[in-house]
Order: structure tokens, then sequence, then C-alpha cells
């Protein structure tokens, strides 16, 4: 390049940098990191199956860190016992044939950006809810909590893709779903 | 045979500065489009808050690996493209240039690439609390990730053996094997690029502008890459019609086919020749055509360095071969002087030679200078000394063993310098362009003798004859 243009092109270059660095800091963060479901859908259907493969790999090297899920795991048997009475076994059972809705609450699960921990309600075997009992994640990973509860009712189960972007939110997501589920 | 009956030279050449003011503004031109691409996807990771709340190491990582993957792709295209021979980078950038430019882009890119994997890998094994191997291992099992960890090493594959100690190593046909693998790697990584890059999914404008920037390099790849030469190939459907000798080590040979006029080649351009047979026809060569592009025949003349360049020199009449191109920009296009110098060393000559037939010249602006070993050695010597002679060209024939020390000519023994040597052979030369066809080493040393002689570089064109 002539050195004229080089100039020409090192300022624009910069003033370009400089302003999207300054858009950047200033926007808020949920805003851009998940845009429309629609695009995450797509690009969530393709690799279901390896995804399922790393949360079985994620299960055995995040679980001894979470120290703190000691403490909640004590919790979801009484709250879990709450909607289903007595013995969780027979209510499980009795759920599939009559048609009621049984709730069960999973293991909080950390994923490295904050603990991730649900309840799902089931009707006659079908997950029909699933609520966050604790659901934290930094660096605009909280976007993708909504998402993950629509694919995993579409799904009934955890055999949906990784939400693109928030792939660790997604398989903390998935661990808890799975340690719910367990409990039906 | 040699041929004596030489086609028409050019009736006119536009000359002057003007013509390179144009030159330089469309180098300019491309050179600065490709920069804006990179500020581009830049900018689009900074205005997503790229750079923002990097509190953590985890967050820097993540950045580095984020900014490091994007800015390797966008560069990794741009290498594509400017190794795809496409004619429009060839005549408004220079086939020359962008080769150069794709060569010096290769290890920055794979730097990049390197970063981009240990920061991504670092990161997440930050963030999953384990060791490094080990996260390596889990994010193995990925699918989209395998797919790129292969196209990570065939990018190391590709830019190691193009670094010039293993060039020197391995054989052009190596070489050529798995520098396809290039394409390879770029393949294998789009996957993870989409379905786990943080910057492309659910980013209409970035997955506008990524998918865009795909298709523009796979148009321009298949098409001139591939469609169109087959198309070519179909269309003159050109046959060896005969190989004739032209020195010890050397043979012509010619191709016949049909619409021959048509492949509008100019002298000082080069071919990449695939003999299409069962055996041979992967691998193409690069061959300068050796007399002025005509209506009968193309010519190569070729001497035998062993491999390939061996098997061309008994190929069979009637073999059916297919040409790429033409390429190159060692042609009478660049010419800004009156006057001009023509340079070859050894089998250097054939541009050299079709260049002095086909360009546009009165008597005497035209020098020669042929630095040959000995004269059974040397190709199309009868045919240069008869060009020379019917053109009214000076033609030099530097003849014997090299000189002294960093010498390109032959020793003489009167003690001057190849400067002054020179300037008694082209007294005019400051105001010459002068054309260099010949061995890495010795384009070099003339290059600079010819610059302390004063001629400006745009008046400087060399072709290497090295891949």
């Amino acid at each position: 390049m002539r050195s004229s243009t080089k100039a020409a092109v090192g300022v624009i270059s910069l003033g370009v940098l400089g302003l999207s660095y300054q858009l950047g800091t200033t926007a808020t963060a949920a805003s851009n990191t998940f845009a429309q479901p629609t695009d995450a859908a797509t690009t969530a259907a393709e690799p279901t199956p390896s995804a399922s493969a790393t949360s079985d790999t994620t299960t055995t090297t995040v679980s001894p860190g979470s120290a703190g899920s000691e403490s909640v795991n004590t919790a979801p048997k009484p709250s879990a016992s709450t909607s289903a009475s007595a013995s969780p076994s027979a209510s499980a059972t009795k759920a599939t044939t009559s048609g009621a809705s049984v709730t069960k609450t999973g293991d909080a699960i950390e994923s490295g950006f904050g603990p991730v921990q649900v309840k799902v309600t089931k009707v006659d075997g079908k997950i029909t809810d699933i609520t966050y009992l604790q659901s934290v994640a930094t660096h605009g990973r909280a976007a993708a909590f909504p998402y993950l509860v629509q694919y995993a009712i579409q799904a009934n189960g955890t055999g949906f893709g990784n939400l693109s972007g928030a792939t660790f939110t997604t398989n903390a997501f998935k661990q808890s779903l799975e340690s719910a589920l367990a409990k039906f | 045979m040699n041929l004596m009956t030489f086609s028409k030279p050019n009736q006119r050449v536009r000359l002057g500065a003007k013509k390179y003011l144009e030159l330089k503004r469309g180098q300019d031109f491309i050179e600065g489009l490709a920069w804006f691409s990179v500020i581009a996807v830049t900018a689009m990771f900074l205005i997503d808050g790229g750079l923002k709340s990097l509190t953590d190491p985890s967050a820097i990582l993540s950045a580095v690996d984020r900014l490091t993957a994007l800015v390797a792709t966008d560069l990794l295209l741009i290498d594509i493209l400017l190794i795809a021979r496409i004619p429009w980078i060839d005549h408004y950038y220079g086939h020359d240039r962008a080769t150069t430019a794709h060569k010096k882009l290769g290890k920055p890119i794979l730097y990049l690439v390197i970063a981009h994997f240990i920061s991504s890998v670092v990161q997440y094994a930050i963030v999953a609390n384990t060791d490094v191997i080990s996260e390596f291992f889990s994010l193995l099992t990925i699918a989209d990730i395998l797919l790129a960890t292969f196209a990570f090493v065939l990018m190391i594959l590709v830019v190691v053996t193009s670094l010039n100690f293993a060039r020197k190593a391995i054989t052009y046909e190596a070489w050529y094997l798995v520098h396809i693998f290039a394409y390879g790697a770029v393949l294998l990584a789009i996957p993870h690029q989409f379905s786990t890059g943080t910057d492309i999914s659910g980013h209409p404008i970035a997955q506008t502008y990524w998918i865009a920037l795909y298709l523009f390099v796979l148009v321009n790849v298949v098409w001139y890459r591939f469609a169109l030469p087959i198309i070519r190939a179909v269309r003159h459907s050109l046959r060896v019609a005969s190989v004739v000798r032209e020195s010890s080590d050397s043979v012509s040979i010619y191709l016949t086919g049909k619409n021959v006029a048509k492949l509008n080649a100019a002298a000082g351009q080069f071919y990449l020749v695939r003999i299409l047979n069962s055996r041979d026809w992967w691998r193409p060569h690069p061959f300068s055509i050796s007399a002025a592009p005509n209506s009968s025949f193309v010519r190569f003349t070729i001497a035998d360095r062993g491999d390939d360049t061996k098997l061309m020199q008994s190929l069979k009449p009637g073999t059916p071969i297919m040409l790429e191109g033409p390429y190159g920009v060692f042609t009478e296009e660049r010419r800004t002087k009156e006057k001009v110098v023509l340079m070859a060393a050894g089998i250097g000559i054939p541009p050299i030679r079709s260049l002095a037939e086909q360009m546009a010249a009165h008597p005497h602006d035209v020098t020669i200078i042929y630095r040959l070993r000995n004269q059974q050695d040397a190709a199309l010597l009868e045919e240069t000394r008869e060009l020379a002679r019917q053109r009214g060209f000076r033609l030099f024939e530097l003849e014997g063993r090299r000189g002294v020390g960093t010498s390109w000519m032959n020793a003489d023994y009167s003690g001057k310098t190849d400067l002054q040597r020179l300037q008694e052979m082209v007294p005019d030369i400051a105001d010459s362009d002068v054309y260099i066809c010949g061995p890495t080493a010795w384009t070099k040393s003339v290059e600079k003798t010819i610059r302390g002689a004063g001629v400006a570089h745009n008046q400087i064109h060399a072709e290497e004859f090295a891949w």
C-alpha cells in the first residue's frame, strides 16, 4: 500500500474500532447474547448426539467442584414430597395412571458461570413445566434460560442440542434436569 | 528442429507513469478491502461487548479465544482467495503480489489459530474446573470440535511443509498434495464456527457477513479453480503434437487443439500443466510458454530437473493435456519504458524468449542477456539469436562458469564488477524496464545490481521458476 493510503486506512480503522469499543462497552450484556429463539433452534437441532455425550463427561468433572450443591441437595426431597405426598415411588406410578401432575427437583449444578437447579413437573409422563430454583449465569449466558426450558419441554427431556455460546449453562441445565427426571 | 519463423510482434504498447499509478490504485483498493474485512469482524466483536467486563482470567481468555478465531478465519479465507488465481485479483493486484501475500499470511494465520486453540481449551478447563488435558479430551467428544481439531492439525501440516527448509526437503508433488489439505482444513473447521461460535450464532449481521464471505470464496474458488479450467480443457482439447529436443537436458513440447488462438495468453505468462492420464492428472506443474501465443500451437520448453520434469521429457504425441491459466504478470502489460532489458539464466529462457518475440519495439530498444553454462545445455539459443537478428535486438551470451564472489555473470577475468559490465552492455539501463527470469538466488543478485544502476522498483519485473 502507498503511504498516503496506509495513513487514511489507519485513521479510518482506528475510528471504527474505537467507536465499536464504545458501543460494545455501553450496551447491555443481555441484549446481545441470544437474539432470536429461531436462530438458536436451527443450530440446536444438529449436534444432539454430541451434546448428550458432553453432559456425560462433565458430570464427572463438575459435580465434585460444586461445593454449594451439597447443602441445596438436601432441599429437593421435602419440596418433592410436598407435591407428591408420602412415598415418591408410589406417587410416580400413580401419576402415570391417574393423570395427576408430579413435581421433582433436580440437583444444583455448577456450570462455571453460576449454579443451575430446576424443578420439573410431569403430567402423564410428559414434562409440562420447568421452573428454576437457581439460575445464575454471568457473561450474558442468563439469556439462555428461557430457551432451555422451551427446548426441554419440546424434547420432553434432555434430547436437544446445546445452545450456542452457552454450552456450559446448557450442560448444567441438562444435568439438573436429568437428576430430576431420574426421581420420577 | 528450431522455430525460425516468428509471430508478428505487438504494434503498440502503453507506457508511462499513469499506467503504473492505475496499478497502484488497484492494489491499494484490494489491500484496503482485505484490511477492512479484518476491521469489520473486529468491530462486530467489539460492538458485541467482546472486551466488556474482562474481570477474570476466564473472561479474558474467552475474549482472546473469540477474537483470534474471527481474525484467523477472515485471513484464512482471504489467503485462499489470493491463491485461487482469480482473474480480477491477478489483473488488479498482480499474480506475483498475490502469491507473495499468500505466502506471508500463512504463518500469522497459524499463530492466531494456535492462540485460539490454546486459549479456548484453557478457558473451558477453567470454567469446568478441571485440568487442561482432560478438558481437551472431553471437548473432543463434541463432533464439531473433533472436526475442528483435525482442521487444526491439517493447518499445521500445510504451513510447516511450506516453510523454506521443508520445501527444500520435500518434492513439489508432496507439497502440492499437502496443500490440497488446506481446503479440507477450512471445511472441517466450519461446523464448530457456526454451532459453538459465540460471535456467529444468534447474530444476524455477523451470520450474514460470514455466510456471504464463505459463499464468495466458494464461488470464486469453484468457478475459477475448478469449473473454468475444465470447461476450457473441453473447449480446446489440447494434445501433445510433438516433443522436440532443445539441448542436452531440455525439450520443447508442442500442443495443438481446437481454437488455440482463443487461449488469450500473453508472452511471459505461464500455465499449470496437467498430463491427463490416470496416474498423473492430479498434480499440475507451472510452466511458462516459450513462444509467443499464436493460432496454431502452444509451446513449453522444459528442462529435466527430476520428478515430473523428467516425465515431461518423454511425453508421447497424442497425450491429452489440460492447461489452467494463463497466469502471471511477467508480461508487456507491466512495461513502463521504451527501452527493455530481458535477462534469463539457464532454463529461465522460455518467457524471455517469448517476450522478445511479442514485445512492441524498434530495433535497438531491446537488449537480451542470456546467462548460460555452455552452448550444449542452453535451450532456445539458436532461436533467441535468430530473433535478435531479425528484430535488431542486442544479445549478450554470458557463457561459462560463474564469476567470483556474488557475481551473477560469467567469469571474464577483467576485474570489473557486474555493475560496470552491465553498464557497458546497456548504457541506458537506468531508463529501461528489466525483465528477469532465473533461479531465485540469481534473480536476487541481478536485482541488487540493477538497483545499484538506478533502475526504479516499478521498472523491475521478475519471475522465479520456483514454486
